[in-house]
C-alpha cells in the first residue's frame, strides 16, 4: 500500500475547479480543511451530509474528496491495528500468565478472539478450546468461545465442523449475533441469513460494543457499509467490551477492562470499503476519473485485488497529462502490486533505480512504505534512500523519514525507526495530529512500546484519543503492561 | 519564495489594561507618558513579539506567532499594517496545473531582520524549510535574494547605516566567526579569527566600527572591531572580567555602548545589569572601575536585542526584573543614574525598541496574549 | 511473596550473565571525541548525597554508580551488585558485590577497591541527622544494614514494599571520599571533588566553571567510548542555543521551549523527547478555612483557561490533566476529563458554598472575602511562571476572588510552604521518576514540616486507597486502586492541576547511540560514541 497523498494533492483539485458551485464550496472547503487537521470523521460528515444538494459535477468532486478521506482513516486505523497487535496481545498474554490468586477468567477469552482477528488461528483455536465450563468464566461468554472455535475450524477449512459448533453455541441474542457475524466474516450462507439476525436487534436498545462490533461486520458482510458506518456512529469506540469485576474480601474490588481487538480492523476494512464506493462514484464522471484511478489503484492494492488495482495503475498512466510525481508514485505502487504476485526481483529492481534516481521526497516515501508494506528487504532502494535522508533535511521531508522510520519498524530496528520517526515529526507539536499524521505516530508509539519507554508512547495515544477514541484499548494495554514491568524508585521531586 | 500579504482583519480593539493594583513602591512614583496605546488592535489568539522600528521610525516590524505559525508583520507607527511575510518554498517542479497544488506552506524559519538604512529593504535569517540557516536579502520590489549558500549556520546579520554592507556571524571556520559582505562588490570577508567565538555583531552609527561579543559558557566579553583599519588592528576589549557581557547596542550619537552584564555583588549569575562604556575603550574592563559603570540592576535582559538606547544618546529604556509589578518599565539616565518607572499601565514588558523619534515599542501581556505597544515620553525641558 | 521469588531468580540469573571485567567495549563502535554539553546553570555539588538540582544530578549519574541499575529495557540490572537475594517475607535483601571495581584514583594515589564498607559507609552518612539530603526520607523503610562480608551486604526493611529492589538505585560513595566520616555536608571537599566508580572521572572544574569529565579507563562495564565529557555552564538560554549552533557546544541538555522552532529548523542536530513524569499545579492550603471547602477549589479550577494559557505561554507544547498523574504514567485514570473552563459554573459553585460579590467585586460570606496569597518561587528563568502567574489573577478577579501574588526565592519558598505552612495557594511542578508514586502527596500521614503534603490534605479515603496500593503485589488491582485515587483527586481538587510539558534535549547528529534516561539523563551516556571520522 504505496499511499498516502499528502493533503496537497488533495487541495489541488480543489483548487483546480474554482469555477464550480460557490455554495457547496462552503462545505468541500471546511472538510479539506478539517482533512487537512486529520480530523478525518468531521471532514467526512460535513461532506456525506453535503452531497445531496450539490449539483452533479460537484458531486463528483465531493466523492472523490470523501473517498480519500475514508481511504486515509482506513489506513490510520489499519495502522492502530497493527500496534494494537502488539500491545494488546503482550498485556492479554501477561494476564493469562498471571499466577497469583484474582487471575483474571476472561483474558484467555479476550485473548483468543484478538489471535483470531489477526489470523493466528492456530494459537487462538488453542485458548479457546482452554475456555472449558470450569474456567469461571459465564456461561454467555463459553458460548461465545464456541463460536470462535468453530470460526478456527472454518478457518482450518473443516466446515461441518464450524457449522456444528456455531450451531451447538445455543440462542442467546448475543450468541446469535456473533454466529451471524461469524458466518458473515467466512462467507458461509447469503446475506439475508445474516442480515435478518442484524436487523432482528432492538434499534431501541443502546447497543453493547461487542453486539455493535458483530453488526459492524455483518453489514460488512453484506455489502450495507452505510449501515456499517450508522451502527459504528451509535456508541462510544472508546467504551470496553467487558469488565470483570473481583470479590474483594475488604477493600478495593480490582477490575480489568477487556476490548474488542477485531474493531480496528474492522474500522480500516469499513472505511475501505467507503472509500471504494466513494471513489467509484467519482470515477464516473470524467473530470474526477484520473484521480479518482490513482486513488482506486491505492483503494485495491490495498485490498489484495491487485487485478484490478493493476487496471487503475494503467488507466492512470494512461493519462497524458499525469503530472511527473503521482506517475511515478503510480510506478512504485506497480512494484508492490508485482511484488506481492511474485515478481520480486522486478519490482525490487524498480524500486532500486526509483531511489538511486532520487528527488521528489514523496516518491521516494512511497518506495520505502512500499518496502515495508512488502516486507521486501529492498537492500539496493534502502541503500539509497538512507543516503538521500543523511543529505536531505526540513519539513518537507517529514513524510520521507516517517516511512524510512517505518520500514526499519518493520524490520524490527526499532532505534532507527525511531532515529528516522523523530526526525520527521514535528517538535513544536510533537503529539498534535495537525502536525504530524497519526499514522506516523501510532507508528512511532509502537517503536517506544517495543522499547519500552512506555510513557512516550502512552502521550501519543493520550493526544489521539481525543479525535480517535477507537485508540482507548492500546491505551488500556499499554497502561498495563507499563504498570507490570514498571521498575522505580519510587522518587518524586518539587521544581 | 517570498509571499507578501495585504493587511488582516483583526479583531475589535479592547479596552487598555488598567494601571495595576500592585504597582512599585511609593518611592519610585514614576511618570506618566505622554501616550501608551497599543500598536494594532489588541487581540486574543496570538503573541506579537519583538518590535523594531526602521531607521526613519516610519515603519516597525514586529513579529507573530499563531500556534505555529511565525511571521514578520510591517506595520506603520498608527498600527496600519503594510506588509504580512511570510516564506514559503516553491512548489515542487513537474506539477502542472491539473494537479497544481498551489498550497501555500509555512515550514520556514525566519527570524533576525536588520533594515537598511532608507527602511525599504532588509536582511534576514531564514532556514527557507530546508534545514539550513542562511541569510536573504528582501528587496524593496519584494523579491528576495539569497545572500550566504553554507551548511553551517549564518545569522546575526546587522546592515550598516552608512552603506550597502553588512555584518553577519558564520559557523564555517567551526565556530562563530564575524564576517563583512559587500553588497556592492559581493565580496565576504572574516573580520575574526583565532580560538574564541564571536556572537551578534552591531555596526557603529558612523559604519566604521563593529560591536561584538566574544567568548564561552557564562564568560562573554564586549569587543570592538574596526574593519577598514590599515594596517589591521586586533579586537579591542570592552570588558574582560569573568562575567557574562551580552548585547551591547551603540547609543545613537556612537559614544557609549550598552550592554547586559550579570555582574552583581551577590554573584549570582542570573542576575542582570546594564553597563554603559564609553565606545572608544577608555573606560575600564573589569573590577571596580567597570563595576561602577553599572546604570541599572535588576534587569530583565532581552532575548533579541540589547538596551534600547533613546535618540538622546543620555537615556535607556529596560525592563526591570520588579516581580511583584510583572517587570514594568524603567528609564535611566546615564549620566545621572537615575532610574525612572515609566507608568504604562503594562504587564509582563518585554523586547523594548526605540524610534528616533523617541516612540519607545514593546510588547506587553494583555490577558493572556502578547500586544505590541508604543509610548511615548513627555518630552521634559 | 512467590512474585519476589521469580524476581529474584531472574535477576540474579541476569547477574551471572552480563558480570564482565573491567576493559574497552567490545560493541564495535569507535572510541575517542570530546562531548561539550551545555547546561542553563552551574551545579551547586558534585556529590550524590547533598545535591539536590537537577544539573548535579546529572554529573553524579556520570560519577557514580549503585548496587542497582535500571537499563535502556526499564529491566533492573546488576550494577556494584553482581547477585542478590531477598528471604521470602521480603524483608531481608542480601547483596553479593562485584570484586573488580575500583574508585576512581585520586591525584597521585592508587586507585582503591570498592567493598561493602563502602555500602555500609554510604548507608550510615545518608541517614546521619546532620547530613542534609534530600534521600533521607526515601530511604527511611530500611531498617538497618550490615556487612557480612568484604563483598557482601545485608539490608533489612522495616516492611516489605513493591519494587524495593530498585531503591536501591541510590548512588554509592567511597569511605575514603568524605573529609568528615560522619555526615556530609557542603562544606566538605568530597561535594566539589568526587571519586566514584563511574564510567566518567571529574578531572576538573575550571576557572569558567567547566566540568572537565574523563573516560575511566578501568569502568567495570568497559570504558566509555567518548573519551572527555564537557559540561559547560550557561547564564542565558538564547546565548546557549547560539552556542549550540555556531558549533562550541555539541549538545543542550534541556531546550528552552522558545529556542525549539530555531534549532529544529537546523538539520545537523537531533532533537530528542524525553519523558520525566511531571505536572505543574495550583496547591491549596486546606488549613485555610475558605480553600477546605471543597466549592471554593472547585470553583477556582473551573474560572481558570488551562488551554488559553499552555497556547499561549508554551505554545501548546504539552497536556492539560485532569489529575494527580502525568498522561504518560500507567496510573492516568482516562475516564476522568479535565473540567473545561467555564466561568459561569465557578459563580455558581461559589454561590452554592455561600458567597455574593461584595462591593469591591470580590466575593465574601459572612465578611469572610476570597482572598488569597499565593507563593510563587522564582527562580532562573521565570517568564513563564509570571505569566501563569498574572493569568491565574485575571481569570481569578472575574470570578471575583483576590489572589495577591508574593514570589519568593527558592529557600524562603519552601521554609513557608513546606516548613511553615504560610500560605494560601502555591505554585509549582512536581517531577517523579519513572513511577507515579503520589503518597507521599497526598497521604495524611505526609503532614508535617518538610513532607510532601503541604497542603495538609487528608481524607481517609484517600489514605485508604494510597496504603492498599502499596500493599498489594497485584498489578491491575494497584490500576484500578490508582484509577480511583484519581477519580477522588480530581473531584476533591487538593490541587488545580495544571499540564504536562514536554522535554527536549539538542545535539550534534555526530553523537550517536544516544540513550536518555528520563529522570536522569546520562546513564546510558558510556555507550554513546562519536565516529572517528566526525571526532574534532
Amino acid at each position: 500500500m504505496t499511499r498516502r497523498a499528502t493533503p496537497a494533492l488533495l487541495l489541488a483539485l480543489m483548487v483546480s475547479s474554482t469555477a464550480l458551485v460557490r455554495a457547496a464550496d462552503d462545505a468541500l472547503a471546511t472538510a479539506t480543511k478539517f482533512y487537512d487537521k486529520r480530523r478525518y470523521e468531521q471532514a467526512a460528515r460535513l461532506l456525506e451530509a453535503a452531497l445531496p444538494r450539490l449539483d452533479e459535477a460537484k458531486r463528483a468532486q465531493a466523492l472523490l474528496v470523501l473517498g480519500t478521506i475514508y481511504l486515509r482513516d482506513a489506513d490510520l486505523h489499519q495502522a492502530f491495528a497493527r500496534t494494537a497487535a502488539v500491545v494488546e496481545l503482550d498485556y492479554l498474554d501477561k494476564l493469562v500468565k498471571t499466577g497469583i490468586e484474582g487471575r483474571s477468567r476472561y483474558a484467555r477469552l479476550y485473548l483468543a478472539e484478538a489471535l483470531l482477528a489477526r489470523g493466528d488461528t492456530a494459537d487462538a483455536g488453542r485458548y479457546f478450546d482452554q475456555l472449558r465450563p470450569d474456567a469461571g468464566v459465564d456461561t454467555g461468554h463459553l458460548a461465545l468461545a464456541q463460536v470462535g472455535l468453530g470460526s478456527v475450524a472454518w478457518s482450518r477449512k473443516q466446515t461441518d465442523r464450524a457449522r456444528a459448533l456455531w450451531s451447538v453455541a445455543g440462542n442467546a441474542p448475543n450468541v446469535a449475533l456473533a454466529r451471524a457475524a461469524a458466518q458473515a466474516n467466512a462467507g458461509d450462507g447469503d446475506a439475508k441469513t445474516w442480515l435478518r439476525v442484524a436487523d432482528g436487534v432492538n434499534p431501541e436498545r443502546e447497543l453493547a460494543p461487542r453486539a455493535r462490533r458483530y453488526l459492524l461486520e455483518i453489514y460488512l458482510a453484506a455489502g450495507a457499509p452505510e449501515k456499517a458506518l450508522a451502527t459504528v456512529r451509535s456508541g462510544d469506540l472508546a467504551a470496553a467490551s467487558y469488565t470483570e469485576t473481583f470479590r474483594a474480601a475488604k477493600g478495593t474490588a480490582k477490575s480489568i477492562s477487556f476490548y474488542d481487538y477485531a474493531l480496528l480492523s474492522d474500522l480500516a476494512r469499513l472505511y475501505r470499503e467507503l472509500a471504494r464506493g466513494s471513489l467509484e462514484r467519482a470515477a464516473s464522471d470524467e473530470r474526477m476519473r484520473p484521480s479518482a484511478q490513482y486513488y482506486l489503484a491505492e483503494l485495491y492494492t490495498g485490498l489484495g485485488r491487485y487485478e484490478e488495482a493493476r487496471k487503475y495503475v494503467q488507466a492512470f498512466l494512461d493519462q497524458p497529462q499525469a503530472p511527473a510525481q503521482y506517475r511515478e508514485r503510480t510506478r512504485v505502487r506497480e512494484a508492490l502490486i508485482n511484488y506481492r504476485q511474485g515478481k520480486r526481483v522486478e519490482a525490487e529492481n524498480a524500486w532500486g533505480t526509483i531511489a538511486e534516481k532520487g528527488g521528489d521526497p514523496e516518491v521516494l516515501a512511497d518506495v520505502a512504505l512500499a518496502c515495508a508494506d512488502a516486507g521486501a528487504e529492498c537492500a539496493k532502494a534502502i541503500a539509497s534512500l538512507v543516503k538521500t535522508a543523511e543529505a536531505a533535511d526540513g519539513r518537507r521531508f517529514a513524510r520521507f523519514n516517517f516511512a524510512l522510520g517505518t520500514y526499519y519498524l518493520r524490520k524490527k530496528d526499532y532505534a532507527r525507526a525511531i532515529t528516522y520517526m523523530e526526525t520527521g515529526r514535528d517538535k513544536s507539536n510533537k503529539n498534535k495530529i495537525e502536525a504530524n499524521d497519526p499514522e506516523m505516530l501510532a507508528g512511532l508509539a509502537e517503536a517506544y512500546y517495543r522499547i519500552r519507554k512506555f510513557s512516550e508512547g502512552l502521550e501519543i495515544f493520550f493526544e489521539m484519543s481525543k479525535e480517535f477514541p477507537a485508540v482507548r484499548q492500546i491505551q488500556e494495554a499499554m497502561q498495563g503492561v507499563y504498570s507490570m514491568e514498571q521498575r522505580s524508585a519510587g522518587d518524586v521531586k518539587i521544581l | 519564495m517570498l509571499l507578501l500579504r495585504r493587511s488582516m482583519i483583526l479583531l475589535a480593539a479592547l479596552a487598555l489594561p488598567v494601571a495595576a493594583d500592585d504597582e512599585p513602591a511609593p518611592e519610585a512614583a514614576g511618570i506618566e507618558p505622554e501616550f501608551v496605546r497599543p500598536l494594532v488592535p489588541i487581540a486574543a489568539g496570538r503573541n506579537d513579539s519583538n518590535p523594531l522600528w526602521s531607521p526613519d521610525g516610519a515603519l516597525i516590524a514586529f513579529e507573530r506567532s499563531r500556534g505555529d505559525d511565525k511571521e514578520i508583520v510591517i506595520a506603520r507607527a498608527n498600527g496600519d499594517i503594510v506588509q504580512t511575510i511570510y516564506q514559503q518554498r516553491n512548489a515542487a517542479p513537474g506539477k502542472n496545473s491539473f494537479f497544481f497544488p498551489g498550497v501555500v506552506e509555512k515550514s520556514s524559519y525566519n527570524a533576525g531582520i536588520s533594515w537598511s538604512p532608507r527602511g525599504e529593504r532588509f536582511v534576514y535569517m531564514s532556514n527557507a524549510g530546508e534545514g539550513n540557516y542562511d541569510l536573504y536579502l528582501r528587496e524593496a520590489d519584494g523579491s528576495t535574494v539569497r545572500l550566504t549558500d553554507h551548511k553551517e549556520k549564518d545569522g546575526h546579520a546587522h546592515w550598516s547605516q552608512t552603506g550597502e554592507r553588512i555584518v553577519f556571524i558564520s559557523g564555517r571556520s567551526g565556530k562563530g566567526d564575524v564576517y563583512l559582505l559587500d553588497l556592492v562588490a559581493k565580496t565576504t570577508t572574516a573580520l575574526t579569527g583565532g580560538e574564541q567565538p564571536y556572537l551578534y555583531p552591531q555596526w557603529s552609527p558612523d559604519g566604521t566600527r563593529i560591536a561584538v561579543i566574544r567568548g564561552t559558557n557564562e564568560n562573554h566579553d564586549i569587543y570592538v572591531l574596526e574593519p577598514g583599519r590599515n594596517p589591521p588592528v586586533p579586537p579591542r576589549a570592552l570588558s574582560t572580567w569573568r562575567y557574562d557581557d551580552l548585547r551591547p547596542v551603540w547609543s545613537p550619537d556612537g559614544k557609549r555602548i550598552a550592554f547586559y552584564t550579570n555582574y552583581n555583588p551577590a554573584g549570582d549569575p542570573k542576575t542582570w545589569a546594564i553597563a554603559v562604556v564609553a565606545a572608544d575603550g577608555s573606560d575600564p574592563t573589569e573590577g571596580e572601575g567597570l563595576a561602577a559603570r553599572l546604570v541599572a540592576t535588576d534587569v530583565i535582559p532581552d532575548v533579541e536585542r540589547g538596551p534600547a538606547w533613546m535618540p538622546d544618546s543620555r537615556r535607556i529604556v529596560y525592563v526591570r526584573n520588579e516581580k511583584q509589578a510583572f517587570n514594568p518599565i524603567y528609564v535611566v539616565d546615564v549620566d545621572q543614574r537615575s532610574n525612572i518607572w515609566l507608568r504604562t499601565g503594562t504587564k509582563i514588558n518585554h523586547d523594548v525598541n526605540c524610534s528616533r523619534t523617541g516612540v519607545i515599542a514593546f510588547r506587553a501581556q494583555v490577558d493572556q496574549w502578547d500586544q505590541i505597544f508604543l509610548a511615548k515620553l513627555k518630552e521634559t525641558p | 511473596m512467590k512474585r519476589i521469588l521469580i524476581n529474584m531468580v531472574v535477576a540474579t540469573a541476569m547477574a551471572f550473565g552480563t558480570a564482565t571485567q573491567a576493559a574497552p567495549k567490545t560493541d564495535g563502535r569507535q572510541n575517542g571525541g570530546v562531548l561539550n554539553y551545555g547546561e542553563y546553570g552551574r551545579p551547586a555539588t558534585l556529590d550524590p548525597v547533598t545535591s539536590n538540582e537537577t544539573i548535579s544530578l546529572r554529573i553524579t549519574e556520570l560519577l557514580f554508580n549503585g548496587l542497582v541499575g535500571i537499563n535502556e529495557k526499564q529491566e533492573l540490572v546488576p550494577e556494584l551488585a553482581e547477585r542478590w537475594d531477598v528471604s521470602k517475607d521480603g524483608r531481608v535483601y542480601s547483596f553479593f558485590l562485584r570484586k573488580d571495581v575500583k574508585w576512581h584514583p585520586r591525584e597521585g594515589e592508587e586507585a582503591r577497591p570498592f567493598s561493602a564498607d563502602d555500602v555500609v559507609f554510604t548507608y550510615n552518612i545518608m541517614m546521619h541527622p546532620k547530613t542534609i539530603t534530600p534521600l533521607k526520607v526515601r530511604y527511611e523503610f530500611i531498617d538497618k544494614v550490615e556487612k557480612t562480608g568484604d563483598y557482601s551486604v545485608v539490608f533489612t526493611l522495616k516492611r516489605p514494599i513493591l519494587n524495593a529492589l530498585a531503591k536501591f538505585s541510590f548512588k554509592i560513595i567511597p569511605k575514603h571520599g568524605p573529609a568528615n566520616p560522619q555526615y556530609l555536608t557542603r562544606e566538605d571537599p568530597f561535594v566539589q571533588h568526587p571519586i566514584g566508580t563511574g564510567p566518567y572521572i571529574l578531572k576538573t572544574v575550571t576557572a569558567d566553571r567547566e566540568v572537565v569529565l574523563v573516560s575511566n579507563p578501568d569502568y567495570f562495564k568497559g570504558a566509555a567510548h567518548v573519551d572527555k565529557f564537557i559540561g559547560k555552564p550557561f547564564a542565558d538560554q538564547n546565548i546557549m542555543a547560539q552556542a549550540l549552533m555556531f558549533n562550541a557546544i555539541d549538545m543542550i541538555v534541556l531546550v528552552n521551549p522558545r529556542n525549539l522552532p530555531e534549532v529544529q529548523g537546523d538539520k545537523r542536530f537531533v532533537l530528542q523527547p524525553y519523558n520525566a513524569l511531571s505536572y505543574s499545579f495550583f496547591g491549596y492550603n486546606l488549613r485555610n478555612p475558605l480553600l477546605a471547602d471543597r466549592r471554593v477549589r472547585q470553583a477556582i479550577t473551573y474560572a481558570v483557561n488551562r488551554q488559553e494559557m499552555l497556547d499561549s505561554f508554551f505554545n501548546g507544547q504539552g497536556t492539560v490533566i485532569s489529575g494527580p498523574y502525568a498522561p504518560g504514567s500507567w496510573a492516568y485514570n482516562l475516564d476522568v476529563k479535565p473540567v473545561p473552563f467555564d466561568p459561569q459554573r465557578a459563580r455558581q459553585l461559589l454561590a452554592d458554598a455561600g458567597y455574593k460579590p461584595g462591593a469591591d467585586g470580590i466575593m465574601e460570606n459572612g465578611g469572610k472575602k476570597l482572598v488569597f496569597t499565593l507563593r510563587v518561587p522564582i527562580e532562573k528563568e521565570s517568564e513563564a511562571v509570571k505569566r501563569v502567574v498574572l493569568a491565574f489573577q485575571n481569570y481569578l478577579k472575574a470570578a471575583g476572588v483576590a489572589i495577591n501574588v508574593q514570589f519568593q526565592e527558592w529557600q524562603a519558598w519552601k521554609e513557608d510552604v513546606f516548613v511553615e505552612h504560610q500560605f494560601d495557594i502555591m505554585f509549582a511542578s512536581w517531577v517523579f521518576d519513572d513511577s507515579t508514586d503520589i503518597s507521599s502527596l497526598f497521604h495524611s500521614a505526609e503532614i508535617g514540616a518538610w513532607r510532601n503534603n503541604f497542603g495538609g490534605y487528608s481524607s481517609p479515603e484517600v489514605d485508604g486507597l494510597i496504603v492498599e496500593s502499596k500493599l498489594t503485589l497485584d498489578h491491575e488491582k494497584r490500576r484500578t486502586i490508582n484509577r480511583k485515587l484519581h477519580a477522588l483527586l480530581a473531584e476533591e481538587q487538593p490541587y488545580t492541576f495544571l499540564w504536562t510539558l514536554t522535554n527536549y534535549s539538542a545535539y550534534h547528529k555526530k553523537l550517536r547511540h544516544v540513550q536518555i534516561h528520563p529522570y536522569k539523563f546520562f546513564s546510558f551516556a558510556d555507550e554513546w560514541f562519536i565516529p572517528a571520522s566526525e571526532q574534532k
